[in-house]
């Protein structure tokens, strides 16, 4: 395995782990270990350990980024979709793969500067 | 002013307890870690030096790898091309809420160890470690995502492509002079029902062109 892969799948992994936003996360062990404290007032919650209210905490802060769909153009998406499919096949090079990846962020982007370019000059739209 | 509305709420915490569970504490133990410290116990002195170490290493992870991207950033100065502006800015949104994540937990990290003496609690050290994962988890998350964009393998695959394009539609720039104030620098017009009508003869993203 290339470094290439490997530091790509440690990307995925920890993305993963920390639910794709640590700040989410950080909060969600802050009100879980705040709860943890109050839970001590009521005999019906004491027996719930710490570790149950901070893992159900930073699942319920989390849990609009489970629902919440990329923001990608349907196009866009369909045309990744395309190359991976076709990469995973075999139909695709690995190497034109990767530079397809590349040519569809740039053309992206362009896409999304000239639509900002265009709102600047008609800022009325 | 702060200070005495917070003794306030501080002691009025303590009489709620105690009317709700009839078990009255004394805000006194508040201080019991510091008098243990100030004779000389052993385990105090431990605890004390771990959380330090701990909470130490946080902070420092958020001061070390700011100036670090910064300075790589200086160095370019002006961006060879528009993907490498892009990734770069992308990486200080990331950097950013990493940052956010290290302060949020070193606050947790001490209200935890300061609730847990409060009430008489056993400190549980795996919530510490748990803490602290999570901050490494996020550094490491950064570290990783500045190498492959100084490597330049940034984007060169579907999960990477996917994730900077849904960031380039949701990308906002508060900086821009003649609208300022969270203003889209670039729209979401362009996400319609049917985006590549609404993108016309500026052409759309295909494979093969």
């Amino acid at each position: 395995m290339d470094l290439d892969t490997l530091t790509k799948l440690l990307r995925q992994a920890t993305d993963v782990l920390i639910l794709n936003s640590p700040f989410k996360t950080c909060m969600g062990t802050l009100l879980g270990i705040a709860i943890e404290g109050f839970s001590t007032l009521s005999p019906a919650l004491e027996p719930v350990p710490g570790y149950a209210w901070i893992s159900i905490c930073i699942f319920l802060l989390n849990v609009t980024s489970f629902f919440k769909r990329d923001r990608i153009s349907q196009a866009s998406e369909r045309t990744l979709n395309l190359i991976e499919t076709g990469r995973k096949r075999g139909l695709i090079a690995p190497l034109e793969a990767k530079q397809r990846f590349r040519e569809i962020i740039q053309q992206e982007l362009d896409n999304q500067i000239s639509v900002a370019k265009k709102d600047m000059q008609d800022p009325s739209k | 002013m702060i200070i005495f509305s917070l003794i306030s709420s501080y002691t009025s915490f303590f009489t709620y307890y105690a009317t709700l569970t009839g078990t009255v504490i004394d805000p006194a133990p508040i201080f019991l870690p510091f008098e243990k410290l100030g004779e000389g116990n052993m385990p105090a002195i431990a605890s004390a030096f771990i959380a330090l170490i701990v909470d130490g290493l946080i902070l420092l992870l958020g001061t070390v790898v700011k100036p670090y991207s910064y300075r790589a950033s200086k160095d370019i100065k002006v961006a060879e091309s528009k993907p490498k502006a892009l990734t770069e800015i992308y990486l200080q949104s990331i950097l950013e809420d990493s940052n956010k994540a290290s302060k949020v937990i070193s606050i947790v990290g001490i209200a935890y160890c300061l609730m847990q003496t409060t009430l008489g609690l056993e400190i549980q050290y795996g919530i510490l470690l748990l803490l602290f994962s999570i901050v490494i988890i996020s550094y490491i998350r950064v570290l990783l995502l500045m190498y492959r964009i100084r490597k330049g393998t940034y984007g060169n695959n579907y999960y990477e492509a996917k994730e900077i394009i849904s960031f380039i539609s949701e990308g906002s720039d508060d900086s821009d002079p003649p609208f300022g104030g969270g203003r889209n620098a670039f729209p979401k017009r362009s996400l319609g029902k049917n985006p590549l009508v609404d993108r016309g003869l500026e052409g759309g993203a295909t494979p093969w062109t």
